[in-house]
């Protein structure tokens, strides 16, 4: 059982239950869940924290708070359908756990919660010095889970587990990945070990990336595409043979054997579905991290969208090459990676309803049959993918500085120059105010 | 939950199982089985209202494998991801007054278009 926090309310977390003062702080966490694979993730959507004047003085060690207090952030919760996790923090404890105390004062009120919003997990956790454990109750069962890690979402994805980042017992790196670990560390290569990536799309951008991750050594690749190879896709998508083109090999099996034949340690799951249909969603779900490639807003809308409600980060590429008249030229290229709760596609204006109906002439999206054919070049393909690795290498390793900006990468294929464009995001952006950690919704009969 | 200005009873009593759920301004409204036209495979599917006081009408959609009379797919229609499931977009033509047609009329009519390309 894991918990996910978008970076915005992580930090403000995190400061609260860090708080010196005469007693504890906590903070109640209102969430939702999905199940991923056969792990459940229950994902933080909001945040409540209590007024000074909210909390009880009290000669007994711990916080304690006022009976209006819990009613506030109960009629909160059922008005959202949404869970409770209530936080507290050890703050010098490198491995933790909840005290005897936590857990008779949990097993007491997490039933209550659980009989007021039966639908939504409810639970205890204690974070410790880069440390987090706890119990969950989970909807429709008696019996208290306990929490595998809390991962803190930002440009470097932490996770917390009971243990800490106490040093595991074999830190040897495998040859293979001897020089790169000269850069990303041994714990960075564990946990690139550990990591599943989800690549949606896999031509001209999204084969490079799956040349990547398998030479990275990553941990499992969900590689989502309905195509099969083509003649015209031939020149770009990296591994695909004429033979593909005569057998019609489905581009999902390409990847599959040219990630098998770089290193079979990485292991490949092809969905050969649309991302938006209901195999490869569940799919999806299991990533850590989204790497978009495809060509059309509105595919990269319905990315989006998944990712911000099952709180992954997303990288998207994306290249635009138009040939104008006496040669000239323009090539265009973006890498945007969205962490769930700094920016998303739409705050930072790439994705907006009016460019979605231009893409479609202003029809319905019903209507709307993919984008017209348009200019592609391996060389720029590639050069957007190895950007792209790159940061999914500051995400789950931090091997560079971690920076709070916005920003998009912008490349131009002219001056053959990638430059870093700060954002300003939208305020209040309804997109992320709606699908923001919203998980499965909770359905009432009529 | 707010209904926007729509009436759910009828559908309770026409469709048996129906599901509310909420996210932002919308409402969504879940149908577990409604008949599509004669002649489609399945014989029903799960429908998926999401209701607006901004819009004029709701927006309608099914599960997506429908076959239509003739073995085929429907055409112009498109697959998406709403609240993080898999539903599917359809065409259709059908003249709709929230003040004066029901929800339950409005699931009908649009369903009807199953029953061409």
């Amino acid at each position: 059982m894991k918990i996910r926090i978008p970076e915005n309310l992580g930090i403000s977390l995190r400061k609260e239950i860090f708080k010196r003062g005469g007693h504890e702080y906590v903070a109640f966490a209102l969430v939702s869940h999905t199940m991923a694979g056969n792990e459940i993730l229950v994902l933080v959507k909001d945040i409540e924290f209590l007024a000074e004047q909210e909390y009880v003085e009290t000669l007994y060690h711990g916080a304690h708070w006022r009976g209006s207090a819990t009613i506030r952030i109960l009629n909160r919760a059922l008005a959202g359908k949404l869970g409770i996790l209530l936080f507290h923090a050890h703050e010098y404890s490198e491995s933790v756990g909840l005290s005897m105390d936590d857990v008779k004062s949990a097993r007491e009120l997490l039933p209550v919660y659980q009989n007021l919003i039966p639908d939504r997990p409810h639970g205890s956790i204690v974070i410790g010095h880069e440390s987090a454990a706890g119990i969950v109750l989970l909807p429709g069962e008696d019996a208290i889970s306990e929490v595998t890690s809390v991962r803190w979402l930002g440009d470097v994805m932490r996770d917390w587990t009971p243990h800490g980042n106490r040093k595991i017992s074999s830190p040897v790196v495998p040859a293979i990945y001897s020089t790169q670990a000269l850069l990303i560390g041994s714990s960075g290569q564990r946990k690139l070990s550990h990591t599943k990536v989800a690549v949606v799309g896999l031509s001209g951008g999204g084969s490079h990336v799956v040349q990547q991750l398998s030479h990275l050594g990553v941990g499992e690749i969900i590689a989502i595409d309905p195509d099969i190879s083509e003649e015209d896709n031939r020149h770009r998508v990296i591994g695909m043979t004429k033979k593909d083109i005569r057998e019609e090999t489905p581009k999902v099996e390409v990847m599959r054997r040219m990630a098998r034949s770089i290193n079979d340690e990485v292991a490949l799951k092809p969905v050969g579905h649309l991302v938006s249909e209901e195999f490869a969603i569940t799919e999806l779900k299991r990533a850590d991290v989204v790497i978009g490639c495809v060509d059309s807003l509105h595919a990269r809308a319905d990315i989006q969208a998944l990712c911000l409600r099952y709180l992954i980060p997303y990288v998207d590429i994306g290249l635009l090459i138009v040939p104008g008249e006496n040669g000239s030229v323009s090539i265009g290229g973006n890498i945007i990676t969205s962490i769930p709760g700094r920016a998303c596609l739409w705050c930072m204006r790439f994705l907006s309803e009016k460019k979605l109906a231009e893409e479609t002439g202003g029809k319905p999206r019903s209507y709307f049959q993919g984008t017209e054919k348009q200019a592609q070049v391996v060389s720029f393909n590639g050069l957007l993918a190895s950007a792209a690795m790159n940061e999914l290498l500051q995400l789950v390793t931090g091997f560079g500085p971690s920076s709070t900006a916005v920003s998009i990468k912008k490349f131009d294929g002219v001056s053959n120059t990638l430059e870093d464009w700060k954002v300003e995001p939208l305020q209040n952006c309804p997109i992320c105010r709606t699908e923001l950690a919203a998980g499965d919704p909770v359905w009432e009969k009529l | 939950m707010p209904t926007h200005g729509y009436e759910l009873d009828d559908l309770k009593e026409q469709y048996k199982t129906v599901s509310v759920s909420e996210n932002g301004s919308n409402t969504y409204v879940l149908v577990e089985k409604a008949g599509l036209p004669p002649g489609c495979h399945p014989k029903e599917t799960p429908v998926l209202l999401v209701l607006n006081s901004g819009q004029p009408r709701p927006e309608i959609y099914v599960k997506p494998g429908i076959k239509i009379l003739n073995g085929q797919d429907p055409r112009s229609t498109s697959i998406i991801n709403i609240q993080g499931q898999s539903w599917m977009q359809f065409s259709y033509n059908l003249e709709f007054d929230r003040n004066k047609h029901s929800l339950v009329q409005f699931i009908a009519g649009s369903l009807r278009r199953f029953s061409k390309n």
